[in-house]
Formats: C-alpha cells, sequence, structure tokens
C-alpha cells in the first residue's frame, strides 16, 4: 500500500502508479467496476475526540472532481483532508482505489447525517450514501484524586480521549476548563486556567478551537515561561497536568454563563515507545507521534448584578480598586493657550475597559479628548497598573478656573459597598486681554473680529464754541481780567513798596510809628521775666519800655529824657493831663520796685505791667499824628 | 529789573490772543460783510445740520454747516462735520480739506485724525512721504502735545502765580529762598505755554499747505498750460505745499518731494 498526503503528492503517486500498472498490465487484467462509498472512522466520538469521513473510489486511479468536504458543524469542526491511492493484486487482477479522508474534531454531543459526496472519476458521476455519525456525550471524569503539587487541578467535570485508551475506561488525555469562581459580580475578574492531564507523552500541542466567550471580556495572561508540569491523580491515576493557556473573564452581563469548549489537537507519543514514561511535555527525536484532539467540557459561571443601593453616579462600572490622581502642567497660562490635565488612575479589575473620568470643565474651557495610555499587567485579580487621561484644555477667557475635582466611583468586593476616588479640583489662573471679566460670557469663543467695511467716525455733536476770525483763545474779558488782575497785583505792590520807603526816610515819623510796637516787645519780655521769678528785671524792661516809648514819640535819646520835663513834653505831642500823670506814675513805681527792698510778689508785677500796656495803648491813641 | 521785564514779556505774548480792541474793523476791500451770527445761532444752525445729517440729507446738512462757516465762525468740530458730509457727498478733496482745517485747530482730536486717515487712504495718489528731520518731528510733536484748555490754563495761571510771587518779593522784608525760585519757574512755564500757544494759535512757523480739490491735475515744471511742460498729474485729495505763487499758478511740493506747477483754482489751502 502506497500513501501520500495532499493532492501534489497524488498527483506524483498517480505517475508512479501509472507506470507499475501498465507494466503489470502485462501480467493482469483490468476487471474492476468503479463504485464509491463513504465512511467514518472511528464510528463514534466523543466531544474533542478526532475523527475522520472517508471517501473510498475503487476502480481508478485517480479523480477528475474531488468530493467537498462536508459541513458537519455545529457538531464537528474540520481539521483537514489526506489522500492516497492503492494497489491490490489479487488472482492476476489488479485493485486499484482512491482513499480521501477529511478530519474532523468533535465539539457538540448530538447525532447527525453525514450527507452524501459527490465527484466524477473514470468518465462518471459517482455519490456515496449518507453516513450516520453520533457525538457521545461527555464521558464521565475521572475523579480527582490527591495532587502530587501546589494547584493541582479542580474538581471540574472532566473529559477527554486519547487512542489506545488503557483498558480500563479512563482517557490517557484529558482537559479541563478550571474557573477560580463559579459565582461572580458583573465586572468581577475571572482567573480562567485550561489544564491539560496526560499519561502520554505530549509532543506539541495547538489550540483549534477557541471559544467564543459570549458575555465576557477576556484578557490573555502570559503563562511566563515554560509549563510548569506537576504530577496529580485523576480516579486513582496518576497524571502528568500543566496549565496550558490562562485568561482573565470580566462578565459584561448577569445571568448564567456558559463557556464553551475549548479544543486542542495534541501530538502524543506512540504508546510503544519505550522512551516514553508516565506522561511528559516536549518533543523528541526518537519517537513517532499521533494526533489526539481534547476538548474541554463547557463551564458554566453564575454572573450576579451589583447592588442598586449606594451606587454613586460616577460610577465607572469598575469591580476592584481604584485610586485617581489630577494635575495641570501649570498654574497660569494664558487665554487662548492648552494646558494639559493630566488624570492618573492607578487599580485592579478591569483597567483596559475603565472609561476616561466624567469632569464638568468650566464653559470656558475648551476641552479636547483625552489621549490614553497605560501601563497594566494582568493576574489572578485581574489587569492592575495604571492609565493616563491627558486632557488638552484651551481657556478661552482669562479669569481665575476652578477645574473641578474627579471623581470615578468603584465597587470594592473585598468590602462589598461602593468607593468614590477623588482627586481635588485645581485651580488656573487665566491671563489674557481684560475684555470680560472671569465667569462672563460663558460659553462664548473669542474670535477675532472681522471688520466688513471701513467707514468715517460719525459727525460731531457738540458744536463746541465758536470763534470769529479776530476772537481770542478764551473770551475776551476773560482774558483782559486774566492779564490785568495780576498786573494789578503787582503794581499796588510795587506802590505799597513804595509808600514804606519814602516813610522810612522820615526818621522821627518812623520812630513814632514803631513806638509802640517796640514797647509791646519789650512789655513782652518783661512778662517772660515774671515765670523766671526775676522781678527786678521785669520791672527793668517794663521801666525800659515806658522810657523807650516816650523816647520814640518825642524823637529824642533814652539817654536825653529829662524827668521833669516829660510831662510837658507828653502833653506837648497831644496826651492828655490824666494820662501823662499815670504814666509818671509807672515810672516812678518801676524804679521804686527795681531798688527797693524786698521782693514784690508776682500778681504785682502782673498788674503794673498791665497797667502799662493800658498807658502805652493811651498814649499812642492820643499822640496819634 | 529782569523779573519784570520777564512779566512784561510774558503780558505782551497773552495780551497777543486777546481780541483787537475793534473786531468791527470795515472790511477794506469795501466787500460786503457776513451777516452778524450770534453764538446761539450758529449753535442752532449746528445742531440743525446735524439733524440733516442724520437723515442722510448731506446735502441739506452741508448748507447748515456752511451757513455757519460764512458767518465767519468756525470750530473744529463745525468742520469735521463739514468733513463728513463732503464726504458722504463723494466729494473726497473737501473733504480732506476740512478735516485737515479741524485738524489744526485741534490736533489731538482722534475722530478727526482716524476720519483723515480714511479720507486720504481713498484718494487715487500713493505718494509715499519724504522721511522727515526727527527735530522737526520732535519740536511738531511737543507743539501739538498739549491740548488748547491745558495751554491756556498753563499760561494764564503761571503768569498769575508769577504775578502774585513777585508782589511777595516787593512786599515782604524777608521773603522765603523759594519766593524767588517759585516766581522764576511760574513765569518760565507761563512764557512756554504762552509760547506754544501763541506758535498754535497763530500758525507760526507752519508751512502753507493745500488740499487739491479737482478731479485730476496736471502738474507742469512751469507756471503754463503747455503740455510739453507736464510733469505728471495728480487726483483730488492730494495734501501739497505751496512754496511760491505767480499769476493764479502755485508751485507746489508733494509730500514725496516732487515739486511743480498746478492752476491755483484747482487747489484750496487749509
Amino acid at each position: 500500500m502506497i500513501s501520500a498526503s495532499g493532492p501534489g503528492a497524488v498527483r506524483l503517486a498517480c505517475l508512479a502508479i501509472s507506470l507499475g500498472a501498465s507494466l503489470a498490465g502485462a501480467t493482469g487484467a483490468w476487471a474492476q467496476e468503479v463504485s464509491a462509498y463513504a465512511y467514518t472512522d472511528p464510528a463514534r466520538a466523543r466531544p474533542g475526540d478526532l475523527f475522520s469521513v472517508i471517501v473510498n473510489v475503487s476502480g481508478v486511479q485517480g479523480l477528475e472532481e474531488w468530493p467537498a468536504a462536508p459541513d458537519l458543524s455545529p457538531h464537528a469542526s474540520y481539521r483537514g483532508s489526506s489522500s492516497s491511492t492503492s494497489f491490490q493484486m489479487s488472482g492476476g487482477v489488479t485493485m486499484m482505489s482512491v482513499e480521501v479522508r477529511f478530519r474532523y474534531q468533535a465539539i457538540r454531543e448530538g447525532a447527525f447525517e453525514i450527507g452524501s459526496l459527490q465527484m466524477r472519476a473514470g468518465g462518471q458521476a459517482l455519490s456515496t450514501d449518507p453516513v450516520e455519525f453520533s457525538v457521545l456525550a461527555q464521558a464521565a471524569p475521572p475523579s480527582s484524586g490527591s495532587a502530587a503539587g501546589p494547584g493541582a487541578a479542580g474538581g471540574q467535570p472532566a473529559v477527554g480521549a486519547a487512542p489506545g485508551g488503557d483498558g480500563e475506561g479512563l482517557p490517557e488525555l484529558f482537559m479541563l476548563a478550571e474557573p477560580a469562581r463559579t459565582q461572580v459580580l458583573v465586572n468581577e475578574p475571572v482567573l480562567l486556567e485550561y489544564r491539560l492531564f496526560t499519561r502520554r507523552d505530549v509532543d506539541s500541542y495547538n489550540f483549534t478551537d477557541l471559544p467564543p466567550y459570549t458575555g465576557f471580556w477576556v484578557e490573555e495572561l502570559d503563562l511566563a515561561g515554560p509549563l510548569q508540569v506537576e504530577r496529580v491523580q485523576r480516579g486513582g491515576i496518576q497524571y502528568a497536568s500543566a496549565v496550558v493557556r490562562r485568561t482573565v473573564l470580566f462578565p459584561t452581563s448577569t445571568g448564567r454563563k456558559t463557556l464553551e469548549p475549548l479544543s486542542m489537537e495534541a501530538r502524543v507519543k506512540d504508546s510503544s515507545n519505550p522512551f516514553g514514561g508516565l506522561g511528559s511535555f516536549g518533543s523528541s527525536l526518537f519517537s513517532r507521534t499521533a494526533p489526539v484532539g481534547v476538548a474541554t467540557p463547557p463551564v458554566e459561571i453564575d454572573v450576579l448584578p451589583l447592588p442598586e443601593a449606594g451606587r454613586p453616579p460616577d460610577f465607572t462600572g469598575l469591580v476592584g480598586d481604584l485610586a485617581v490622581a489630577a494635575e495641570l502642567d501649570r498654574d497660569s497660562v494664558a487665554a487662548n493657550e492648552a494646558v494639559t490635565l493630566t488624570v492618573r488612575v492607578q487599580g485592579r479589575g478591569n483597567m483596559r475597559g475603565l472609561p476616561a473620568p466624567s469632569i464638568n470643565f468650566p464653559a470656558t474651557v475648551e476641552a479636547f479628548p483625552p489621549e490614553t495610555s497605560e501601563t497594566l499587567i494582568g493576574g489572578e485579580r485581574g489587569l492592575s497598573g495604571s492609565r493616563r487621561f491627558e486632557f488638552v484644555l484651551v481657556p478661552r477667557e482669562p479669569g481665575l478656573i476652578t477645574i473641578p475635582a474627579v471623581q470615578m466611583g468603584y465597587y470594592d468586593p473585598d468590602a462589598d459597598e461602593y468607593r468614590v476616588a477623588r482627586a481635588p479640583a485645581s485651580r488656573l489662573v487665566v491671563t489674557g486681554g481684560a475684555a470680560g471679566a472671569a465667569g462672563g460670557g460663558e460659553g462664548r469663543t473669542r474670535t477675532s473680529i472681522e471688520t466688513l467695511r471701513d467707514d468715517i467716525r460719525f459727525i460731531s455733536l457738540q458744536a463746541g464754541r465758536f470763534r470769529g476770525p479776530g476772537d481770542s483763545p478764551v473770551g475776551g474779558a476773560v482774558l483782559w481780567a486774566a492779564l490785568l488782575a495780576p498786573a494789578a497785583v503787582v503794581a499796588g505792590a510795587a506802590g505799597l513798596r513804595r509808600r514804606r520807603d519814602r516813610l522810612g526816610a522820615d526818621r522821627a515819623a518812623h520812630r513814632d510809628r514803631r513806638a509802640s510796637r517796640r514797647a509791646r516787645q519789650r512789655l513782652a519780655r518783661a512778662h517772660a521775666l515774671i515765670k523766671e521769678t526775676d522781678s527786678r528785671g521785669c520791672f527793668a524792661e517794663a521801666s525800659a519800655a515806658l522810657e523807650g516809648f516816650a523816647a520814640d514819640k518825642l524823637d529824642v535819646a533814652v539817654a536825653g529824657l529829662v524827668r521833669s520835663k516829660l510831662p510837658d513834653q507828653l502833653r506837648g505831642r497831644g496826651a492828655s493831663g490824666a494820662t501823662t500823670d499815670r504814666f509818671v506814675a509807672l515810672l516812678e513805681e518801676c524804679d521804686r520796685q527795681r531798688f527797693a527792698p524786698g521782693t514784690p510778689g508776682t500778681s504785682r508785677q502782673q498788674d503794673v505791667l498791665r497797667d502799662c500796656r493800658k498807658v502805652l495803648s493811651d498814649l499812642e491813641r492820643e499822640t496819634r499824628r | 529789573m529782569s523779573r519784570a521785564f520777564g512779566l512784561a514779556l510774558t503780558w505782551a505774548a497773552l495780551a497777543g490772543l486777546a481780541p483787537p480792541a475793534s473786531s468791527a474793523q470795515p472790511d477794506p476791500l469795501g466787500q460786503e460783510q457776513p451777516p452778524a451770527l450770534g453764538q446761539d445761532n450758529a449753535e442752532a444752525l449746528f445742531h440743525e445740520g446735524n439733524r440733516l445729517y442724520q437723515a442722510e440729507d448731506y446735502s441739506g446738512a452741508l448748507s447748515a454747516y456752511l451757513a455757519v462757516q460764512v458767518a465767519g465762525l468756525s470750530s473744529p468740530a463745525l468742520d469735521y462735520n463739514i468733513g463728513n458730509a463732503h464726504f458722504r457727498l463723494g466729494e473726497l478733496g473737501s473733504a480732506i480739506l476740512h478735516y485737515e482745517r479741524a485738524r489744526r485747530a485741534a490736533p489731538g482730536d482722534e475722530n478727526i485724525r482716524a476720519n483723515l486717515v480714511l479720507a486720504r487712504s481713498l484718494t487715487a495718489d500713493d505718494i509715499i512721504p519724504l522721511p522727515e528731520f526727527w527735530v522737526v518731528q520732535a519740536v511738531r510733536w511737543v507743539v501739538n502735545l498739549a491740548p488748547r484748555p491745558l495751554l491756556i490754563g498753563g499760561a494764564l495761571g503761571g503768569y498769575a502765580a508769577a504775578c502774585v510771587l513777585f508782589a511777595v518779593v516787593l512786599l515782604a522784608r524777608r521773603s522765603g529762598r523759594w519766593v524767588r525760585p517759585l516766581a522764576a519757574t511760574a513765569l518760565a512755564a507761563a512764557a512756554l505755554t504762552g509760547a506754544n500757544l501763541a506758535v498754535r494759535e497763530l500758525g507760526m512757523a507752519q508751512t502753507e499747505r493745500a488740499v487739491l480739490l479737482a478731479e485730476s491735475v496736471p502738474v507742469q515744471s512751469a507756471p503754463s498750460d503747455d503740455p510739453a511742460l507736464r510733469l505728471f498729474t495728480i487726483h483730488e485729495g492730494a495734501v501739497v505745499r505751496i512754496d511760491r505763487r505767480a499769476d493764479g499758478w502755485l508751485e507746489i511740493v508733494l509730500e514725496d518731494g516732487q515739486v511743480g506747477w498746478i492752476p491755483a483754482d484747482t487747489a484750496e489751502t487749509i
């Protein structure tokens, strides 16, 4: 029997076969009828098992028209095809046949019919009879035994099959989907691990059918390095086990969710391999391998709704943990220039699905959609790390702007309550033109003024003062008054000065004018001496005041005054007799007080000074020229 | 003595601004004098002109304004409004002429300046002025700096203060040290502001300028109509400096320095 894989190989084989057949023709005869039939291998399968639909066409070396692969969905998924041609000599007669093999992997339990397959061979159209096929229910899994290492498989229903079972009904290879929990909240992370159990050496594997994960947000996790193989007991039999795929699921809606099977095709080493052990993972140069299909059984997860009570208005939907910080890159910015508000959110949960914070910016601030960047690491508790939202803000009007606090609500499953992560409000000073006070003109966008046309300015509504040809800048009368009044002041001052100078030239008149003032000055000095308790000095000054006054009035030197002639001389200047007598009496009183023994009292000194002022005043009045 | 001389000089300068003793002199040419128009009547005509202007009757407004002007009265506002009326009537040259007259009387008025700039920008000739010596620019700037009321107040106030302080010096036997310098300062201030006012009011040191009123005027190299002497053509609204006059001709200098002759009846002095 000669077999080859693929259409190209088939053509090469046909050439060789034709040559052989022509040689054989010399010794044998062609006596075979062309016919076709189909069958499956094996007759039944369980979910995850590989099986083939085989079409056998006898009496020909090749096909003129190949049959199409039948569609067996949803019970099985197509995995590929191959063909072979065989020759057989029996009793001098050469028998030829072409076999086409379609490979499938069983997915879902059920019985179905594989329809008739059409082809052309030997110049005729051929068809096969329909074939019945069944995908059996999942076999009872081996019960879990004691694990040989940490992280042993959980107690989920397990199924699997491998050709060449050990005859005890237990599969040699199977795979389980192991969620960390089967009852979770919406958007709460669930770690889902796919664990492979084997008693055969697995050379390689690849996933052939990924489940749709309907109702979940899926984050793939890296396995980080080579597979960690553990020894576990299932049904009293030891298996080698390793996690081959790890994901974190975030349920997006409530209800019971079914995780559809994950299918894998593993290449396992031949059981007759003397180098094979209990089970291992990895390739070997000295082994033959065979494909084995496995699929996980469906897993159901109950998704519960989040509580309604206490849900904050700015709830982001995140279930996990959250912290928010917000920062402006500047405290002050000119109007119409950009400033960046960076909101940094740190936490765990479905961080990739976390929406940008909703911030009610002031109406005078134009905010652009944020740019998002993230640094996230997957783990058993979901995605942890940080996301940055950078809002570019353009304040349009000057003033003091408050960027409101950033609030993001989340549900803390550990504390079983809603919480709000909060970043404080920021203040921004917007400088610029004085147009519009802060807070005014909300919602306006400032633009430059578009000039529609140039025009002259409006007429003057105030006539102002009309001027004639000879009018002065100010009213004539006003100007003349303004000019003449200061000149008159200067002229008056000059006249007064002149008179003063003329009067100053008459010595007697000058002394007469100054007599009273000089006498008052001396009396003031005498009064000051009272306070110094110098009574003799006081009376001496009073006496000098009186004598000086008389000398000035009479235009003689003080030394030239003769007391005996003084009354007559004063009367000669117009003084009355009584005043003259009082004057002389005061002079004598001053002299007496100056030279008399004992000290006069203050009151006496004041009385004398008062009398002096009075008599001088009277004399001034009576002797005025 | 020097103080007295200074005061007398200032007095003389200010007195020069005063109206003549008899402003009702008969016209030496025996021409008919314009009808006397009181301040109130002039204002009434002015406001009537404004009313007509706002009613878009620009011809009527111009007639009202000119009636005031014909009566021998003038004011910056009147010239400004006449300029606006001419502008609305499309008489660009006349508009510029009256804006220039208004600006000469009120050099700091922003509305006059703006309308003059706009009107001159609409003229046909794009004349680029020659750069002016900075000293001339500075002097012109200083002369036109202070508003008229401030100059009048400064001159009269300085004069009055100087007189009072001078009287104090005469009468006081012991006047303080500050009186004499203060009196000198007041005198200097009065003299400066008075001189500035006199230059402004009397048009001293100002060149004679004119505005072209004809739509298009050929500029000749000599006072002659000979087409062979034609240098270039200027258009309505061009502002020129008048250097000489000869037999109905004006020798003009454009702001870019070009010189030529035009008929005197095509331009009107500012």
